[in-house]
């Protein structure tokens, strides 16, 4: 790499091996910067962090740009550390009182718990990098937010220029609206927003909400979708299942507890019982229970209960994801509710070109991105009816629609290809840096 | 693999035990199993040592019948004798010390020679809930070995480790 190239240094969490939700457009986002000629260094945590507290996926460290250099730290996170061996008198006699005590303490320097002590190591991190190499720019994404304060005192104490980059929201639950009741978060928030160089949201209800809030920065907050990865997304199908053959509807993702999946088995079912191209269908379920290394029991529950087709079949490793959507005649989008919600996987659904079942309360986001997909069936609502509706008017485009329709779905998807969403915003940020060199 | 439980859980049932157990259904574990109180019914387990609720340290524990095992030898006179004892001195105990579960089990783990054999000879020991790391981490500083973890998520996690380790 051209040593006269920027430097540019971006703070991520969740970055390979972790196989956490937002590590895809950490990961894009690095190589992003160094195809747009950035020399890249990413300082995120140790790989056993990964092993020990969330869970990993090695295949993915092997997509790191070659060129994009990774510096790991330690990363303690004392609460989630359940070796009985490692803890110490107080906590083992009273377990809860420490518990509570620690995730206070947490937040003393930064108002984020179990991440707000590796503020210190991120910020003692930087500085060495920036003296051995000198930074241009520092990207930080949230959450954890602590990413973000690393890179504000680093633009505070050396003048590093930053870009924000929010995959969720700190101030606004992002499924439910409320206000985060922390005054400390939205003073640190509107800092962060006043003095980044740039400020990124996933969505464009979350830029809106957030240049409303903050209007004098309005202009330098931009929307930067997730996104599908063409090396990642599916191969599109363009032809009809054989007509013999039962349809196969399928969801991919990961299953938590705010996904009405409930809603969807009995929607499910009610739609069998009509008959029509439902009747013999199946309905697969992929993806990991919860976000966290051991499955969530309640969820496992929920899926028990479905004997009517219905299956779960685990999670899949990433790479073999693009293998699991050939299986599949009928997508199933089940979502949390939440205007501000999108879901990073309504990309790659698009990109398969196959019709999709929305399954969602009215008003999330991921409505607007589906708007115009020639192949969408939204649930009206989440009643029995509604939902077995939309999987009756899928299965039957599944059946009849020919390769035509399926290039206007493609055409469709493309306009959210990862590179289209992060190509613009990255050489932006590569001009203003080299403007200010040239000054 | 050789995994001790420890528990606090009153009248624990094979349901119970089995859906507590889900995330490790797919492994292949010899288990055993030490509890405060007599379980409901006799478990899945190679041994079930109940502790009793008592503040006595050094008390005997007792072998509780498991699934398939055969009956334990009724209680005699002396333990009888020893049980109303020990209730009396529950109810004469203050509070603090009497309702504390966490204490009760680990006054009748520590010094009892059953449950620390069990723990030598354990590759894993599972502290079910918050009451039982107490004795549990005594015993860990106690016995050099088995890996202690706290919860069951704890031990998928710990598991997962040790084979990346690997």
């Amino acid at each position: 790499m051209d040593r006269a190239a920027p430097h540019v240094l971006y703070i991520a969490w969740g970055f390979p091996p972790s196989r956490g939700s937002g590590v895809y457009r950490a990961l894009a986002t690095a190589n992003a910067l160094a195809a747009g000629g950035f020399r890249v260094t990413v300082l995120t945590c140790e790989r056993e962090s990964f092993y020990r507290y969330t869970l990993a996926d090695p295949t993915l460290e092997e997509r790191i740009d070659s060129r994009v250099e990774v510096v790991r730290i330690p990363f303690d996170w004392p609460v989630m550390d359940l070796d009985v061996r490692r803890w110490d008198r107080e906590r083992a006699r009273r377990p809860r009182a420490w518990t509570l005590r620690r995730v206070e303490q947490d937040q003393e320097g930064f108002p984020e718990a179990s991440y707000g002590p590796w503020l210190e190591p991120l910020v003692a991190a930087g500085r060495a990098l920036h003296r051995r190499d000198p930074l241009d720019l520092v990207v930080a994404t949230a959450n954890p937010n602590v990413s973000v304060g690393a890179a504000h005192r680093l633009h505070t104490e050396l003048g590093i220029p930053f870009v924000l980059d929010q995959r969720d929201s700190w101030t606004v639950d992002v499924f439910d609206g409320t206000e985060n009741p922390d005054r400390r978060v939205h003073e640190l928030e509107a800092a962060f927003v006043a003095d980044a160089l740039e400020v990124w949201f996933v969505n464009e209800p979350l830029r809106a909400e957030h240049a409303a809030r903050y209007p004098a920065s309005a202009s330098k907050i931009h929307s930067v979708a997730n996104g599908y990865d063409l090396e990642l997304a599916p191969s599109p199908v363009l032809s009809a299942p054989a007509p013999e053959q039962p349809l196969t509807y399928g969801y991919i993702g990961t299953l938590t507890p705010r996904l009405p999946l409930v809603e969807f088995g009995e929607g499910w079912r009610t739609a069998r019982e009509r008959g029509g191209v439902v009747a013999g269908a199946r309905a697969r379920l992929w993806g990991h229970l919860g976000f966290f290394a051991v499955k969530d029991a309640s969820l496992s529950h929920v899926l028990e209960q479905h004997d009517d087709g219905i299956s779960y079949d685990g999670p899949v490793p990433k790479a073999a994801v693009r293998t699991i959507f050939e299986e599949i005649d009928v997508l199933l989008l089940i979502l949390g509710a939440g205007r501000f919600v999108t879901s990073g996987k309504v990309y790659e659904y698009m990109a398969s070109a196959l019709p999709i079942v929305s399954v969602q309360e009215p008003g999330g986001d991921s409505a607007r991105v589906l708007e115009g997909y020639p192949l969408w069936f939204p649930a009206a609502d989440l009643t029995p009816g509604a939902i077995a509706q939309a999987l009756e008017g899928a299965g039957r485009a599944a059946r009849e629609s020919d390769e035509t329709v399926r290039r206007r779905c493609l055409s469709h998807a493309e306009q959210y290809e990862r590179n289209r969403q992060l190509g613009p915003r990255v050489a932006a940020l590569h001009d203003a840096v080299s403007a200010k060199e040239t000054s | 693999m050789k995994v001790l439980l420890l528990s606090t859980t009153s009248r624990m049932s094979r349901a119970w035990l089995a859906e507590a157990l889900e995330p490790l259904a797919d492994r292949d574990l010899d288990l055993a199993l030490a509890v405060l109180r007599r379980p409901a019914e006799p478990l899945p387990v190679r041994r079930c040592l109940v502790l009793g609720a008592s503040l006595r340290p050094r008390r005997q524990v007792v072998e509780a019948r498991t699934q398939g095992g055969p009956r334990p030898a009724p209680a005699g006179r002396r333990r009888k004798m020893l049980r109303k004892l020990d209730r009396r001195l529950l109810k004469v105990a203050p509070d603090k010390y009497g309702a504390d579960n966490s204490l009760l089990f680990a006054a009748g783990a520590i010094w009892s020679p059953q449950l620390r054999e069990e723990f030598r000879g354990a590759d894993l020991v599972i502290c079910l809930d918050l009451a039982t790391t107490w004795a549990g981490w005594h015993l860990a500083r106690r016995i050099e070995g088995p890996e202690v973890v706290f919860s069951v998520a704890g031990a998928v996690r710990k598991l997962a480790e040790l084979e990346a380790a690997a």
